[in-house]
Parts: C-alpha cells; sequence; structure tokens
C-alpha cells in the first residue's frame, strides 16, 4: 500500500479502536494488528500527531506502581472517522471506474 | 540476542542521540510503557523485546518522523563552535579537574582493597610465623613458645573468620567500581555524540 494512504487510513483505525472507550499503547497495538500491519514506532507518531490535531486527549494514570498513558478520542476525532468514511464512498467510485478502465484495457 | 528492559532501554537512549531531549525522554517512556504492559500480559523481558523491531529499524523509523515533526537538534553553528573553543581553557580545566577527582577515587578503592588483603595476609603470616616459632623454641622456652603458639592461633581464627566477608566485599567493590566507571564512560560518550 501506498505510504501516504496507509498512514492516513492507520491514523484512522487509531481513531476507531477509541471507540469502545478510552485505551493504551499496547491495547491500541492488538486491536488494530489484525487488520493492518503497524509496529510501535509506527503507532507514537500517529499517537502524536492525532494529538497535535486535537483528534485525541492523553492523560496519564497510576496503573499497578507505574504510569500509563490513555488515549480517548474527541470529538474532531470522530468527525475525522465520519469524513473517512464519507470520502470512501467517491474513492470506491474511482477505484471501481480505474478498475473498469483496466480489466477492457487488457481485453 | 536477548536484552533485559534496562538494556534496551539505554541501547536506544544511544540511538536517538539526536533527538531533542524532551522527545527522546518521551520515546523511552513510551517503549519502557510497553515492555510493561507485554510483560504484565504473560511475557518475559525478552520475549517482550524481542518482539520489538531491531534497534537500528526503530531508530530509522523514529528519525525518520523526527525530521519531518523538526525534533532533531540542530546542528551546531560556528558560533557555538567559536565559543566552545574561546571557553575551553574553562571546561576543559573542569573536565580535567572530574577526570583527576574519578582516578583519586578509583586509587582510594584500589588502595582499601589491597590493604584488607594485606590485613588478611599478615594474619596468616603471623599464624606461621607462631607455628614456625613455636617449634624451635618449644625446647628452650615452652611457655613463651606456647604463648606464641596460641596468639597465632588466634590470628589463625581471625583470618579464617573474616576472609569469606572480605572476599565478598572485594567482589562487590570490584563490581561497583566497574559498573560506576562503565555508567560514567556511557554518559561522556552520550553527551561527545550530542555535542557532535
Amino acid at each position: 500500500m501506498d505510504i501516504q494512504l496507509k498512514r492516513g487510513v492507520v491514523e484512522i483505525c487509531v481513531l476507531a479502536a477509541m471507540l469502545k472507550g478510552e485505551t493504551y499503547g499496547y491495547q491500541l497495538i492488538k486491536d488494530i494488528e489484525p487488520h493492518i500491519e503497524i509496529s510501535e514506532s509506527t503507532l507514537y507518531p500517529i499517537l502524536k500527531r492525532l494529538e497535535t490535531s486535537g483528534c485525541l486527549t492523553v492523560r496519564s494514570a497510576e496503573h499497578n506502581g507505574r504510569l500509563r498513558k490513555y488515549y480517548s478520542i474527541s470529538y474532531e476525532g470522530m468527525e475525522k472517522i465520519k469524513e473517512f468514511l464519507c470520502n470512501w464512498d467517491s474513492i470506491m467510485k474511482t477505484y471501481k471506474f480505474i478498475k473498469g478502465e483496466y480489466e477492457d484495457a487488457k481485453r | 540476542m536477548k536484552m533485559r528492559k534496562d538494556e534496551f532501554i539505554k541501547a536506544l537512549k544511544r540511538a536517538l542521540f539526536r533527538l531533542k531531549k524532551t522527545e527522546r525522554d518521551r520515546y523511552l517512556a513510551y517503549y519502557s510503557e510497553l515492555i510493561d504492559d507485554k510483560i504484565e500480559s504473560g511475557m518475559n523481558e525478552a520475549e517482550a523485546i524481542g518482539e520489538f523491531a531491531s534497534i537500528s529499524n526503530i531508530k530509522e523509523s523514529i528519525m525518520s518522523d523526527a525530521l519531518e515533526r523538526g525534533m532533531i537538534k540542530p546542528k551546531h553553528n560556528p558560533l557555538t563552535i567559536i565559543l566552545l573553543i574561546l571557553g575551553s581553557p574553562l571546561w576543559l580545566a573542569f573536565v580535567l579537574a572530574l577526570f583527576s577527582l574519578i582516578i583519586a577515587l578509583y586509587v582510594v578503592v584500589w588502595a582499601v582493597i589491597i590493604s584488607i588483603c594485606a590485613i588478611e595476609l599478615s594474619f596468616i603470616a603471623v599464624c606461621i610465623g607462631s607455628v614456625v616459632f613455636f617449634i624451635v623454641n618449644m625446647a628452650s622456652n615452652s611457655a613463651f613458645a606456647l604463648l606464641i603458639l596460641g596468639s597465632g592461633l588466634i590470628c589463625a581464627a581471625i583470618s579464617v573468620l573474616i576472609f569469606v566477608p572480605i572476599i565478598k566485599l572485594i567482589k562487590h567493590m570490584v563490581i561497583y567500581s566497574f559498573e560506576l566507571c562503565k555508567s560514567i564512560w556511557q554518559k561522556i560518550n552520550i553527551k561527545g555524540r550530542e555535542l557532535i
């Protein structure tokens, strides 16, 4: 998958994984991994970008005697998912057109 | 290669020396949290770290993102280099003083170790000497020879009693002094690379 496209899709996946409720880094990786390839080193910059753009909120809380960061989706994050789903319809139309043209050219 | 958590974090810290300190600390905290969470889910340290990509791959991924977000420390400009050269009489003297202090500390530590060994050896020497004295003077002055033998046996008893604690003490002193040396060297190494 194209890097830019994948990055955008992974960002939405990360936000979608927060729809069930507040979550943390390792849990996010476990939730997303079955659906799209993601590594620890790629997750952190995504979280950072989403935090900077206001799509999620972060809080630190004590867990078993240590600090753990918890991430929650914000209103902006929900809007971003909505926008992605709306855009995907037009992307699918484009995809069908490209595929159709390609199939015709092959014949 | 099986790594412990502290080894992995140290290696990552060294690999990310070009990152701004706040950003580097955030990454270290993030990886530390991930390892703790993996351990909590039933893995051991080596398994948790083994699941990560190699340090060089992690570094590559982090650095490319940091470059985009402007989180890499700027290279020193000529003014900084000039200031470093001009200020060298001050900071170089400080570094030399610090280095001398570390050397002095090591000399003291090893002097203590050698002194402890000398005490133990002197007890053993007294014990051997008293036995020899007893054999030589047993016939001519048996009472005094017995007194010397008795004191020699007391020294032997003391040397046996303090032998194991001394060995343990020396072992710990050697280990800690080397650990201290290693950590100082690593700190100097990181700081040195940060200045480049």
